[in-house]
C-alpha cells in the first residue's frame, strides 16, 4: 500500500513539473496563423516611423487544384516605430495571429539601408521564430513595391524574387547574403559585404545591382558585373560567364568552369601586403574572331585575353571599393587574425590605410576546351 | 478397485452419471466371466475399439493396440477415458487395463494465417497436442529433444508439453519454467494465453515477455538457440521462453532469403515500429508546437487542408486514430465476406467523405493510414504499440516535441528495465553485446552466426564449425575453368 502511494505521489509530482515545463498553452493551430512569407521595410511618410509591409500566404489559394483566380497572398501594411510595434499593429487588423517562422525574404528600401539596418534587424535577431538563413535584399525606391510585383510561374512575388536569387545560373551570380551572414559582417570591424539590389520595372522585379553594406549601412552600389569580380577576389565565384569585349568586332565569351582564389597576407620588413592569386579554368562559349583552328598559339592568345580582361576588371573593382572605403576583401579581419600585434597601428586608422594597402592580383587563366567544336564556324 | 467388472463399471458410471456420450460396452468372456469396455463416444476411435480390442477379447486372442497399461484407481481410469482412451474391466482383476484409442476429430495441418511466408515451410500447428509434438519432432530428429508433459487446470485437465533440447538449453531455465508451471493453480487452461499470463515476468506492462508462434520451424529455431517452448493442448499457438524485444522484428522469412535482403527488411521493420509508434504524436507536435520545422511548401499543404476544419489537430488525430482502431477490430472479428464491406465503408466512405465534407484534413488521414499500414509490419509488437501510441499522442498534444521525446524515453526505460526468464529484455542492445548484434538490426549470413546467444546461457555455446564460409576456389576442373 505504501509503495503504491509512493508511486502515485511521484507520478502526480512528475506530471505537474513536466506540464509546467512545456504545456498545451504554447500550442497553436496552423489555421489560426497568418504565415508571413516576406517582409519589406520602408520609411513612413513622416520619415521617422517605419512602414512595414508583410506578404501573407493564403494557403487555400496555394492548393494545386485551386482555380487560381484569386491571389495566393495578401499584403498587409502598418506603420510603427519598429518591427515589433508594426507586427502588433497587424494583429489588430488581421483575423489571425502573425507568424514569422517561415519568413523567407526581408526587403529594405535603399533609404532605410542607408540610415542603418540594425534597428530593424534587431527584432529578428532576438526573435525565436525567425530563421537566420533568410536572404536580405535592398530595393531601389519603395521596398513595398517589390512585394506587389506580378507573379510568373510562382504564385507569390516573394517566391519569384527568391527564384531569381537562387538562379546561380549561367550569367547571374549574386551572393545570397542571409540574415546570419549580415550579422556576422556587422559585428566584424571595418568589414563590408554586398547585398542584392532589386528594382521594380513594369511591375516586375529585376536584380541589376549590388548594394555595398558597411557596418549596418549601405554606402554605395556596384554593377552586377563588378560584383562578379568582387566575388572572384573573395573566392565566392565558382562558375559563370565572362564576356570580353575587346572592341566592337572582337568579342569572346567564356564559360568559367572552376575558380580558385588564394589570399596570402604577407608581413615583410615592416610592410604589409596581400597576394591574391586567382586560378580560372574556362571554356570558350562564343568567339567572333580568330583563326581556323585552335592551335597552341591561338589558345595562348585567347587565354591572354581572358587574363588581361579579368585582371583589369579586378583592379577596377578594387579601386572602386577603396574609394568607397569598403573593405569587401575582409583584409582588416585577416590582418587582425594573422598579425594582431604588428597590425595594431595600421588598423587604428584602417579607413585611410586601406586606400593605400598594396594588393597584388595575379590571375592565371587556363582554357580547357573550346566548346563542342574544334574550329570557328564562319 | 473392485474385483468384479460390474462393480468397477458401476463406480465409473457413477462418476459420469449417465452422460450422453459415455459408452459402457459389457461383454462376456469365452471363460464365462464378464467384462466391460468404457470410453467416450467421439473421443475414442470406434474402429480401433471394435477391431483391435473387443474382437480379440471375445475371441480369446491377444489385443494388438500400440499403447496400453494397467490402472489401479477408478480416478485414473476416468482421466484416461476423458483423453479418448478405452478402459477395460475384467472379472477377477482389481486393476483395469487401458488402451490408447484416441481418435477425436481435429483440424488438418494448414498454413498459419498469422505468420505467412513467401519462402520457407508452410505447415502450422493445429489444436491437437500430439500433432504438434509430431510436427516438432519431424524438424528436430535428435534424441536430445525433451518433451515433458504435465496437466494444468483442475477442471480442464489440459496437457501442457514443455519442450527443450537437453544438450543446449540451460538446466536452470528449465527448472525455472517448471517451477512457474507448478505454481499454476487454476481450474481452467483453455489456451496458451492462459498459461502465458501465469508464468510471465512482467504481468502489467504492455510488452509481452513470452513469445508465441504457430510454426514448428520457428519453435525448432528457438529451441536450437537454447530457448524452451510450451505446447498447450487445444491451441495452435506454442509459447517460447525467454522472449526478447528484438524477436519482434525477426521473421522466419529472414532465414529463407538472402542476408542483404533480409537485413533491409529488418531495418524497414524497425523504422515501421517507430513510425507506427510515434508518427501521429510527431505530426501533432510539429503542427501545433514546432511549425518552423516543417518545410514551407509542406506547411502550405497542411495549412490549406486544415482551413475550415472544425477541430484542432490533436482532437482530429485522436478521432481518426480511434476510428482506425474500431475499423481494425471490426475487420478482425468479422467473417471474410463482411470484412470487405467494412474496408469499403471504412476507407472509402468515411475517409473520403470526411475529407470532402471538411470535417478532417487530408494530412491527418494520410498520417493515420500510414501509421496503420506500418503497424501491420511487426504483428507481434503491434498490440503493445497500439496502446503506447495513445500515450505518445497525449504527450505530443500537450507538450509538443518535448513530450514525444519524454514518452519515447519512458518507453525505452521501461523496456530496459524488463526481464524475461532472467534475460534482460533489450538484450543484446542493452546491455550491449556487439558480437550478437549480427542477428538484430541486420541479418548476417548463416556462416557468421557461429555462437548461440550468450544471454540464454546455452550449455553448448558453439553452433557451427569455425570455417564454414563458402569458399569454392575455381570451378569444375573438367570444364577447364579452374582458377
Amino acid at each position: 500500500m505504501k509503495k503504491v502511494l509512493r508511486i502515485l505521489c511521484a507520478a502526480v509530482l512528475l506530471s505537474i513539473f513536466l506540464f509546467s515545463f512545456g504545456g498545451c498553452w504554447s500550442a497553436d493551430e496552423i489555421n489560426t496563423k497568418a504565415i508571413i512569407m516576406g517582409i519589406s521595410v520602408d520609411f513612413a511618410e513622416d520619415g521617422e516611423k517605419y512602414l512595414v509591409t508583410a506578404q501573407i500566404a493564403v494557403p487555400s489559394q496555394l492548393k494545386s487544384d485551386s482555380a487560381g483566380s484569386e491571389k495566393a497572398y495578401i499584403n498587409a501594411a502598418a506603420e510603427g516605430a519598429g518591427i515589433q510595434a508594426t507586427l502588433h499593429e497587424f494583429e489588430s487588423s488581421l483575423s489571425r495571429k502573425i507568424y514569422t517562422g517561415h519568413t523567407e525574404l526581408i526587403i529594405f528600401s535603399e533609404e532605410v539601408a542607408k540610415s542603418g539596418l540594425s534597428p530593424v534587424l534587431d527584432y529578428f535577431y532576438r526573435s525565436s521564430e525567425a530563421r537566420f538563413s533568410v536572404p536580405i535584399i535592398i530595393a531601389e525606391g519603395k521596398a513595398a513595391d517589390l512585394l506587389d510585383t506580378k507573379v510568373d510561374l510562382e504564385k507569390m512575388p516573394v517566391s519569384r524574387i527568391l527564384g531569381i536569387l537562387a538562379n546561380h545560373g549561367s550569367d547571374v551570380i549574386m551572393s545570397q547574403t542571409t540574415m546570419g551572414d549580415l550579422l556576422r559582417e556587422m559585428v566584424t570591424k571595418n568589414s563590408a559585404t554586398t547585398l542584392a539590389l532589386f528594382s521594380t520595372a513594369d511591375e516586375r522585379p529585376a536584380m541589376n545591382k549590388a548594394a555595398v553594406i558597411k557596418g549596418d549601412k549601405m554606402i554605395g552600389s556596384l554593377s552586377i558585373e563588378q560584383q562578379h569580380y568582387e566575388l572572384l577576389v573573395n573566392g565566392e565565384y565558382e562558375e559563370g560567364i565572362i564576356v570580353c569585349k575587346i572592341n566592337d568586332d572582337k568579342v569572346v565569351s567564356f564559360r568559367i568552369t572552376k575558380c580558385v582564389t588564394e589570399q596570402d597576407l604577407k608581413y615583410e620588413n615592416g610592410e604589409f601586403s596581400v597576394d591574391i592569386d586567382i586560378y580560372i579554368t574556362a571554356q570558350i562559349s562564343g568567339v567572333t574572331f580568330g583563326g581556323e583552328e585552335y592551335t597552341t598559339e591561338a589558345r595562348k592568345e585567347i587565354e591572354q585575353i581572358l587574363h588581361d580582361f579579368v585582371t583589369d576588371r579586378i583592379m577596377e573593382v578594387l579601386q572602386i571599393t577603396k574609394d568607397m572605403n569598403a573593405d569587401t576583401v575582409g583584409l582588416c579581419e585577416m590582418l587582425y587574425r594573422k598579425y594582431p600585434r604588428e597590425s595594431k597601428e595600421l588598423l587604428e586608422n584602417w579607413d585611410e590605410n586601406y586606400k593605400n594597402f598594396p594588393i597584388n592580383v595575379m590571375v592565371s587563366a587556363k582554357l580547357t576546351a573550346t566548346g563542342a567544336v574544334q574550329e570557328r564556324i564562319k | 478397485m473392485f474385483k468384479t467388472a460390474e462393480e468397477n463399471l458401476n463406480a465409473v458410471s457413477a462418476i459420469f452419471k449417465g452422460d450422453n456420450d459415455f459408452v459402457a460396452r459389457e461383454f462376456e468372456l469365452p471363460n464365462g466371466g464378464k467384462g466391460a469396455a468404457v470410453f467416450i463416444d467421439g473421443l475414442a476411435s470406434s474402429e480401433v475399439i471394435n477391431d483391435f480390442i473387443l474382437t480379440p477379447i471375445m475371441n480369446d486372442r491377444p489385443i494388438s493396440v500400440g499403447e496400453a497399461d494397467r490402472l489401479d484407481t477408478i480416478k485414473k481410469a476416468s482421466e484416461v477415458i476423458l483423453d479418448g482412451d478405452t478402459v477395460v474391466f475384467l472379472d477377477g482383476f482389481d486393476t483395469a487395463a487401458y488402451f490408447s484409442t484416441k481418435g477425436f476429430p481435429s483440424r488438418n495441418i494448414s498454413e498459419p494465417q498469422t505468420e505467412t511466408v513467401l519462402r520457407g515451410p508452410r505447415e502450422g500447428f493445429t489444436e491437437s497436442l500430439r500433432t504438434n509434438t509430431a510436427l516438432l519432432r519431424r524438424k528436430l530428429k535428435t534424441p536430445d529433444l525433451r518433451m515433458e508433459a504435465s496437466r494444468l487446470g483442475s477442471r480442464t485437465n489440459t496437457t501442457v508439453c514443455l519442450c527443450w533440447i537437453d544438450s543446449i538449453a540451460s538446466p536452470d531455465l528449465i527448472n525455472e519454467v517448471r517451477r512457474r508451471l507448478d505454481n499454476i493453480d487454476v481450474d481452467a487452461i483453455l489456451g496458451s494465453g492462459y498459461v502465458e499470463e501465469f508464468i510471465e515476468d512482467e504481468p502489467v506492462t504492455p510488452f509481452q515477455t513470452v513469445g508465441y508462434t504457430e510454426k514448428p520451424d520457428v519453435i525448432a529455431g528457438k529451441l536450437l538457440e537454447g530457448r524452451c517452448a510450451l505446447i498447450v493442448d487445444g491451441t495452435p499457438f506454442a509459447l517460447t521462453m525467454p522472449f526478447l524485444f528484438v524477436e519482434n522484428f525477426q521473421s522466419p522469412e529472414d532465414y529463407a532469403i538472402r542476408p542483404l535482403a533480409a537485413s533491409f527488411l529488418r531495418i524497414i521493420r524497425i523504422i515501421s515500429f517507430f513510425i507506427t509508434l510515434a508518427l501521429p504524436a510527431l505530426y501533432v507536435a510539429l503542427v501545433d508546437f514546432h511549425p518552423e520545422l516543417i518545410p514551407t511548401t509542406l506547411l502550405y499543404s497542411i495549412a490549406s487542408a486544415s482551413e475550415g476544419t472544425p477541430f484542432p489537430a490533436p482532437l482530429e488525430t485522436a478521432v481518426m486514430l480511434f476510428v482506425f482502431e474500431i475499423l481494425r477490430e471490426a475487420g478482425i472479428r468479422l467473417p471474410k465476406p463482411t470484412g470487405q464491406a467494412i474496408s469499403i465503408v471504412g476507407a472509402l466512405v468515411m475517409g473520403q467523405a470526411a475529407i470532402q465534407a471538411g470535417i478532417v484534413g487530408a494530412p491527418v488521414v494520410i498520417i493515420i493510414a500510414f501509421c496503420a499500414v506500418a503497424s501491420f509490419v511487426s504483428p507481434t509488437v503491434s498490440d503493445s504499440v497500439n496502446l503506447m501510441r495513445w500515450l505518445l499522442l497525449l504527450l505530443g498534444s500537450t507538450m509538443g516535441g518535448f513530450g514525444v521525446l519524454l514518452g519515447l524515453l519512458s518507453i525505452y526505460i521501461l523496456l530496459a528495465s524488463m526481464q524475461s526468464f532472467g534475460v534482460m529484455y533489450l538484450h543484446p542492445i542493452a546491455p550491449l553485446s556487439l558480437q550478437e548484434l549480427g542477428d538484430v538490426g541486420i541479418r548476417v549470413p548463416m556462416w557468421m552466426l557461429k555462437r548461440r546467444p550468450s544471454a540464454l546461457h546455452p550449455q553448448d555455446k558453439i553452433r557451427q564449425a569455425n570455417k564454414t564460409k563458402p569458399k569454392f576456389n575455381g570451378g569444375i576442373p573438367s570444364y577447364g575453368n579452374e582458377q
